[in-house]
C-alpha cells in the first residue's frame, strides 16, 4: 500500500513508453510505410496529372494517368482478380462524379491482367473546403491499397452550397446529400418514442429494482403473478400495434416506391491498352544498389525494333521519377512530388534501329533513403522493378518494364 | 468494530422507499450506459459496415446478420431482468441504448469528423423487433416461448420494419451508362478510401436459386438462428447474473 | 378460431393461381388461356410513372399498353381478334368470369383490333382509358378449321395493390404469433395452490 502511487506512476510510465515505441514505426505515413518491393513490383503509375490544384466547392477536377501491372508480381501478394480504382482522400472532400478505365465506367469492381497497361480518368467534384494530399489509389482484394502519386489540392468555398443532384429512372430529381433522410429520421423518432414510453411505463412504477427483486425471491415459483393482466394487455396492444404499423409502413413504402432494384454488385473485365513498348526489347543484365552513394546502377541489353533511334529518358518506380534531362525533363508538381529532375544518366548513347546494345544507367537521389526504397535489400524478396522510358527523335515514347535481383554494394 | 453491524439505519417504511428510489436512480443510469457501450462495441464488431452504410443494406447478408447478432444482448438482459426482477423490457433497453450509441457515433464521427452525408449512415431500425420480443415475454411470461416465438418474430420483422427507411434508396438510376440503385450511387459518389466497392459483402451466395424472393428466405433463416442464439445467450445471461455473493438485501 | 387461422394462412401462402376468367396469374407469370393455347398477358402504363407490369387489372386511367406474347407457336399461324366491351360490374372471381357470353360478343365493342395474323408472336394493343370502369376483354383466335374464344373481365382505375410477394409469409407468421399471444393473454392467471391458501 505504501508505494501505491509510485506503482501507478511506474505502470503509467511503462505504458507510455510502450505506446511511444510501438507508435514509432507507424510514423512513416501512407505510401512510404509500405514495403519497398511491394511499391516497386505491383502497380506502377505514370503520366498522372490533375487538371487543377485550386478549386471552389461544386467545381470539378479531373485526374488522369496510366498504370501498369508489373509482370513479376510478388508471390505473397494477391493478384488483381478483383480491384477497384479509388481516390485516397480523408473522407468525401470530393465526390466521385465518374471514373473510367480505358473509357469503361469504373462504378463496378474490375479484373485486371498482370503485365498490362491501362489508362484511367477520374472526375471529382469539390464538396467541402480543405487542403488535402490526394492520391490515385487502386484497391486490390486481399492485397489492400496500392497507392499512386499524390498531389496537394486546395478547395475553397462553403459546403452548404454543395449539391449532388441526379435523376432517377422513375423521373424524379433528387439531391443525394439529403435524399431520404427526413423519412428515416421520422421513423427513428417514432419508434424511439414508443420505446421510451415502454421503458418509462415500467420505470415509473415506483422503485423497481430492490422491491421487485425481494418479491421475486419471496414468491419463488409464483413470481410470474407479479405481472398483472393489465400489464399483459399493454404488452398485447404493443405487439399488435407494432406488427400493424410495420406492415402498414411496408405497404406504404411499396406503394410509394413500386419500382426498386436490389443493390448492384457485378464485376467486369476491361481489355488492356496496346503494348506500350512499341517494339523495344530490354533484358536485364545486372543491377546493384550503391548504399553510400544512394544510387541504383543497372546494365540492360536493349534491342531497338522501331525505325527511329531511341534514347533512355526516365526510370520510374514506386511513384518516384528519375529524369535524364538531356532526353526528358520534368519538375516536381509540388513539395511532396518526388521527381529527381537530374537523377538519371546513362552510358551508351542512342540505340539505332535494328541495333542491340548494352546501356549502363545510374539513378541517384536521396529519395532512395527518404522514401525508404533502399530498405529493399532487407526485404524478404529483394528484387526490384520499375519502368524505363525510351524516346525517339520525334519524341515518341516506348515504356518497358524492367526488374530483377538487386545486389547491395556497401563500399 | 463493536456491535454496529446488525443495526440498520433505516427505521421507517418511508425511509426505505427513499433508499430504494435512490438505488434505482444510481443503478439504472449506470446499467443504461454500460449497455450502450458494450452493445455498441458488439454491434460494430459483428455487424459493422452492414449497419454503417446504406449501400451495404442488402436483401441477404444484412437481413441475416443483423437480427442474429443483435439478439445476444436482449437475450442476456431478458434473463437478468426477468429472472431477478420480472421486468420485461430487456430487449427494448438494449436496442434503444444501442440506437442512442449508434446515432451519437454516426453524427459525431461519420458526419462530424469524416463529413459523410447523414443519409448514407443512418442506422438500421431495430426498435420494432425489440418491442415484439418484450411483448411476447410479458404476454407469455415464459422465456422459452419468448425464445421460440419471439425469436422467430424478431428475425422476420426486421426487413419489413426497415423497408420504409431504405425503399427510397433502392430506386434505380442510370449513371454513366450503368444502372445502379440510389444506394449504390451514394456509395460510389462519396469516396471511401478504405472501403472499395468489392469489399461489400452483399447479394452473394446460392440463395439465388430461390428466384426473386430471397428476402423472406433470409429473414426466416435469421429468425431460426435467432431462436437458437436466444437460448445460448439466456445461459450467458444466467452466468452473468449470479447473485452468489449477495445473501440478503 | 383455429379454422379461421388455417384459412388465413393458406390464403396467404397459396401463390398457385388466381385470376379472372381466361387470365390467370401463375406465380410470376400472367397467362391468358384461349382454348388449348396459352399466351402471356402483360399490361403496362408508361405515363403512370410506375413502369410495372400488370395482370389484367389496370390500376389507373390513361394510356395503357397490353402485350400478348404467344407461348404456343401454332398461334402465329392463326388470326387473333381482340375486343373490349364495357361492363357494369367488376370481375366476380368465379368460374363464370370465363364463360363466353354471345350477347356480349354481339355488342359494339368499346374498341376492337380486327382479326390479323401476328407472325412474330407478339401482339401489342395500345389504348387510352379516359375514365375508370369495368370492362370485358375477348380474344378470338381462328385457324383453318378451329376457333376459340377467351373471355376475361377486368377493371381500370381501381388500384388493387395486393400483398407484395416479400410480405406474404411474414404476414402469415405475424398472424399466427398474434393468435397464439391472444390465446396466452386470455388465459386465466395461475390459481394459487393449496399450500399458499392454507
Amino acid at each position: 500500500m505504501l508505494n501505491f502511487k509510485k506503482s501507478v506512476l511506474m505502470l503509467l510510465a511503462i505504458m507510455v513508453g510502450c505506446i511511444a515505441l510501438y507508435a514509432a514505426p507507424a510514423m512513416a505515413h501512407g505510401e512510404k510505410s509500405q514495403a519497398a518491393y511491394l511499391r516497386m513490383r505491383t502497380l506502377l503509375w505514370y503520366d498522372v496529372e490533375v487538371s487543377t490544384t485550386k478549386l471552389k466547392v461544386n467545381e470539378e477536377l479531373v485526374m488522369t494517368g496510366k498504370f501498369y501491372w508489373f509482370y513479376d508480381w510478388p508471390s505473397n501478394i494477391a493478384k488483381p482478380e478483383v480491384a477497384f480504382l479509388n481516390i485516397g482522400i480523408p473522407g468525401p472532400v470530393f465526390i466521385r462524379k465518374a471514373s473510367y478505365i480505358n473509357g469503361v465506367s469504373g462504378t463496378n469492381s474490375t479484373r485486371f491482367d498482370i503485365g498490362e497497361t491501362y489508362e484511367f480518368k477520374v472526375i471529382l467534384k469539390a464538396r467541402r473546403a480543405a487542403r488535402v494530399h490526394m492520391h490515385a489509389l487502386m484497391n486490390v482484394k486481399e492485397a489492400g491499397p496500392l497507392i499512386g502519386p499524390g498531389r496537394w489540392v486546395e478547395v475553397t468555398g462553403d459546403m452548404a452550397d454543395f449539391t449532388n443532384e441526379v435523376t432517377t429512372l422513375t423521373g424524379e430529381t433528387i439531391d443525394l446529400e439529403h435524399y431520404g433522410l427526413v423519412n428515416a429520421v421520422k421513423w427513428h423518432i417514432f419508434w424511439g418514442v414508443i420505446a421510451a414510453a415502454w421503458l418509462l411505463y415500467w420505470i415509473f412504477q415506483g422503485p423497481i429494482l430492490i422491491p421487485r427483486y425481494k418479491k421475486v425471491k419471496l414468491l419463488g415459483d409464483e413470481a410470474d403473478d407479479m405481472i398483472t393482466p393489465a400489464n399483459r394487455m399493454v404488452g398485447l396492444v404493443m405487439l399488435i400495434g407494432t406488427i400493424v404499423v410495420v406492415t402498414w409502413s411496408y405497404f406504404n413504402a411499396y406503394a410509394q416506391y413500386p419500382v426498386t432494384i436490389p443493390l448492384q454488385s457485378g464485376q467486369i473485365t476491361i481489355p488492356a491498352l496496346p503494348d506500350a513498348a512499341r517494339g523495344v526489347n530490354v533484358e536485364m543484365i545486372d543491377a546493384r544498389y550503391r548504399v553510400p552513394g544512394r544510387a541504383l546502377e543497372f546494365t540492360i541489353k536493349v534491342t531497338n525494333n522501331t525505325n527511329s533511334p531511341i534514347k533512355l529518358g526516365e526510370f520510374t518506380s514506386a511513384n518516384i521519377r528519375w529524369m535524364n534531362p538531356e532526353v526528358s525533363q520534368a519538375e516536381p508538381a509540388d513539395s511532396h512530388d518526388p521527381v529527381a529532375s537530374n537523377g538519371m544518366s546513362y552510358e551508351g548513347g542512342a540505340v539505332m534501329p535494328g541495333q542491340t546494345k548494352l546501356l549502363k544507367a545510374t539513378c541517384t537521389d536521396a529519395a532512395w533513403e527518404t522514401y525508404r526504397l533502399a530498405k529493399l535489400i532487407y526485404d524478404p524478396d529483394s528484387r526490384f522493378g520499375g519502368l524505363i522510358f525510351f524516346f525517339d527523335e520525334e519524341g515518341n515514347r516506348s515504356v518497358v518494364a524492367i526488374g530483377g535481383p538487386l545486389l547491395p554494394v556497401f563500399i | 468494530m463493536s456491535a454496529v453491524h446488525s443495526v440498520s439505519a433505516i427505521t421507517t417504511a418511508e425511509q426505505q422507499h427513499r433508499i430504494y428510489k435512490a438505488f434505482d436512480w444510481i443503478i439504472i443510469p449506470i446499467v443504461v450506459l454500460v449497455v450502450i457501450g458494450a452493445f455498441h462495441i458488439h454491434a460494430m464488431l459483428t455487424i459493422g459496415d452492414w449497419d454503417f452504410w446504406i449501400d451495404w443494406k442488402d436483401r441477404r447478408w444484412w437481413v441475416t446478420v443483423t437480427p442474429i447478432s443483435l439478439i445476444f444482448f436482449p437475450a442476456a438482459l431478458h434473463y437478468l431482468l426477468w429472472e431477478n426482477f420480472r421486468l420485461p423490457f430487456g430487449a427494448t433497453l438494449a436496442c434503444g441504448g444501442l440506437l442512442i450509441g449508434e446515432w451519437a457515433n454516426r453524427i459525431a464521427n461519420f458526419v462530424g469528423w469524416a463529413y459523410f452525408p447523414l443519409n448514407m449512415v443512418v442506422p438500421g431500425e431495430i426498435i420494432p423487433m425489440a418491442l415484439c420480443l418484450d411483448a411476447v415475454l410479458i404476454i407469455s411470461r415464459s422465456l422459452t416461448i419468448t425464445g421460440v416465438l419471439g425469436g422467430m418474430l424478431w428475425g422476420i420483422i426486421f426487413y419489413p420494419a426497415n423497408w420504409a427507411l431504405i425503399a427510397p434508396f433502392h430506386v434505380p438510376v442510370e449513371y454513366n451508362g450503368v444502372m445502379m440503385s440510389v444506394a449504390d450511387l451514394i456509395g460510389y459518389n462519396y469516396v471511401r478510401t478504405g472501403t472499395p466497392e468489392y469489399i461489400r459483402i452483399i447479394e452473394e451466395g446460392t440463395l439465388r436459386t430461390f428466384g426473386e424472393d430471397v428476402t423472406p428466405v433470409s429473414a426466416f433463416f435469421a429468425g431460426f438462428i435467432s431462436v437458437l442464439a436466444y437460448f445460448l445467450w439466456l445461459y450467458i445471461g444466467k452466468w452473468f447474473s449470479k447473485t452468489t455473493w449477495m445473501k440478503r438485501i | 378460431m383455429l379454422k379461421t387461422l388455417y384459412i388465413i394462412v393458406f390464403a396467404l401462402m397459396s401463390t398457385a393461381s388466381w385470376g379472372h376468367g381466361g387470365v390467370m396469374n401463375e406465380g410470376n407469370e400472367c397467362k391468358l388461356r384461349v382454348g388449348p393455347y396459352v399466351m402471356n398477358f402483360s399490361g403496362y402504363q408508361p405515363e403512370n410513372n410506375v413502369s410495372k407490369q400488370f395482370c389484367d387489372d389496370m390500376p389507373t386511367i390513361g394510356k395503357s399498353i397490353i402485350v400478348l406474347d404467344f407461348i404456343d407457336n401454332k398461334l402465329r399461324d392463326m388470326t387473333v381478334n381482340f375486343r373490349v366491351i364495357k361492363a357494369e360490374v367488376a370481375a366476380l372471381g368465379t368460374a363464370d368470369d370465363g364463360k363466353v357470353n354471345n350477347a356480349e360478343l354481339a355488342q359494339t365493342p368499346f374498341f376492337e383490333i380486327p382479326a390479323k395474323r401476328y407472325p412474330t408472336g407478339t401482339m401489342t394493343i395500345t389504348q387510352d382509358f379516359k375514365e375508370k370502369g369495368h370492362f370485358v376483354g375477348y380474344v378470338v383466335i381462328e385457324g383453318e378449321n378451329e376457333k376459340f374464344i377467351s373471355r376475361f373481365p377486368f377493371s381500370v382505375g381501381y388500384p388493387n395493390p395486393g400483398i407484395p410477394a416479400g410480405l406474404k409469409i411474414p404476414i402469415a407468421v405475424f398472424l399466427v404469433i398474434i393468435v397464439i399471444m391472444i390465446w396466452l393473454a386470455r388465459r386465466k392467471p395461475v390459481v394459487l395452490n393449496e399450500r399458499k391458501e392454507d
